[in-house]
């Protein structure tokens, strides 16, 4: 019976070694790519000359979707981007807030996102923001900006959180290249 | 005809492991909503980033050795079973019962070893159930911005059903003792 004990052992060699082995010819000339998979190594580089695009997302930062608006009545604002879901899976936008602040680093209100939404695979979606004026914001622009022709004052965001697909991220300020400044509609307050 | 009941269900409990686990992960892990998956098997690993799935050759590469050796020792076990007084069934039963026991071992073993590993850059991931997972800083390239997401861990159902198909298979073995044998 010490045939089918040998038997037995070759096969469990086999099977053990057999497909390590093919995996190793088929990889031999880039021996890093048995770990890293081309998947990952596309989306790192961002490579959409690759064959393989099964995760080679097309991601975008949000652009502005029309100009901010200001509402003298109540003091608020609303502000809306246009964001394209690159995934194949629908996401989630449940929360965003953020602190307004000018230029010259004058806090001048919150903003916070109107509604959660869903975005769909591949999909459009605006995200609404909208927020209200400090008094201090409100008495900033008079000072600074009354008489003159300036109608728009850019004005960026600081202490942002963004809960999205799960994901809780917070950005101490917004990268310029990412979104830049907001153009903010100053001529109902000089 | 004698039969080794024990060891027919213990055969057909490791094919019908492998069938399952083909669909259904041994351990998987969730970060956010469904942002990032793991799906954690002897037989099929692979991850999921946002709806999409890709898997690392080298564990392929595992995971078929692994298909390979649960299919053999699930059809010797089978055949072991039909023929427990045979003069060769011995061999038959000691390759094959061990297996199963091997691949919860091995797999559960590597889990926490690659948990451990992943743990030395400051991530800590779950073996079971929920906790928040915290990017750690030099992940982030000290730019102002933090990254935090819920992740959950189980065991799945292929799991559990492997560990049930190892107590059988060394129920198997140890019953194989009370079974007269043929010289």
């Amino acid at each position: 019976m010490d045939k089918v004990k040998i038997a037995l052992t070759i096969l469990t060699i086999a099977i053990m070694v057999g497909p390590l082995v093919c995996v190793t010819l088929l990889y031999r000339d880039n021996l890093l790519g048995l770990v890293i998979p081309p998947e990952l190594t596309n989306l790192a580089s961002n490579d959409d000359t690759s064959n393989d695009t099964s995760l080679a997302y097309d991601i975008n930062p949000p652009t502005p979707a029309g100009d901010p608006q200001y509402f003298p009545e109540n003091k608020s604002y609303t502000f809306a981007y246009n964001f394209t879901n690159p995934f194949t899976d629908s996401i989630s936008v449940d929360a965003f807030s953020a602190a307004i602040y000018s230029k010259e680093g004058v806090f001048l209100g919150n903003a916070s996102l109107t509604n959660p939404m869903q975005i769909g695979p591949g999909e459009n979606g605006i995200v609404d923001i909208s927020g209200s004026l400090t008094e201090e914001a409100i008495s900033y622009f008079k000072n600074s900006y009354s008489g003159s022709n300036i109608n728009t004052v850019d004005v960026t965001l600081r202490n942002i959180d963004i809960d999205a697909a799960g994901l809780q991220v917070h950005l101490d300020q917004l990268p310029p290249d990412m979104i830049g400044s907001i153009p903010l509609p100053i001529g109902d307050l000089k | 005809m004698r039969i080794n009941w024990f060891g027919l269900t213990a055969g057909i409990l490791t094919l019908i492991v492998l069938l399952i686990s083909f669909y259904v992960p041994w351990w998987q892990l969730i970060i956010g909503d469904n942002l990032f998956k793991i799906n954690g098997s002897p037989i099929y690993t692979n991850f999921g980033l946002m709806g999409s799935s890709f898997t690392i050759p080298l564990l392929l590469a595992l995971n078929i050795s692994s298909i390979l050796m649960f299919t053999v020792s699930g059809i010797i076990m089978l055949v072991y079973s039909c023929f427990p007084t045979k003069s060769y069934s011995l061999q038959l039963l000691s390759f094959s019962y061990r297996k199963p026991l091997y691949a919860v071992i091995i797999f559960v073993l590597s889990l926490l070893i690659i948990i451990a590993i992943v743990g030395l850059t400051g991530l800590k991931i779950p073996v079971v159930g929920s906790s928040p997972l915290t990017l750690p800083s030099q992940l982030t390239f000290g730019i102002g911005i933090s990254i935090s997401a819920l992740a959950s861990a189980s065991f799945l159902l292929p799991f559990w059903l492997a560990i049930g198909t190892s107590v059988l298979c060394i129920v198997a073995r140890l019953y194989h003792r009370r079974i007269p044998q043929l010289t």
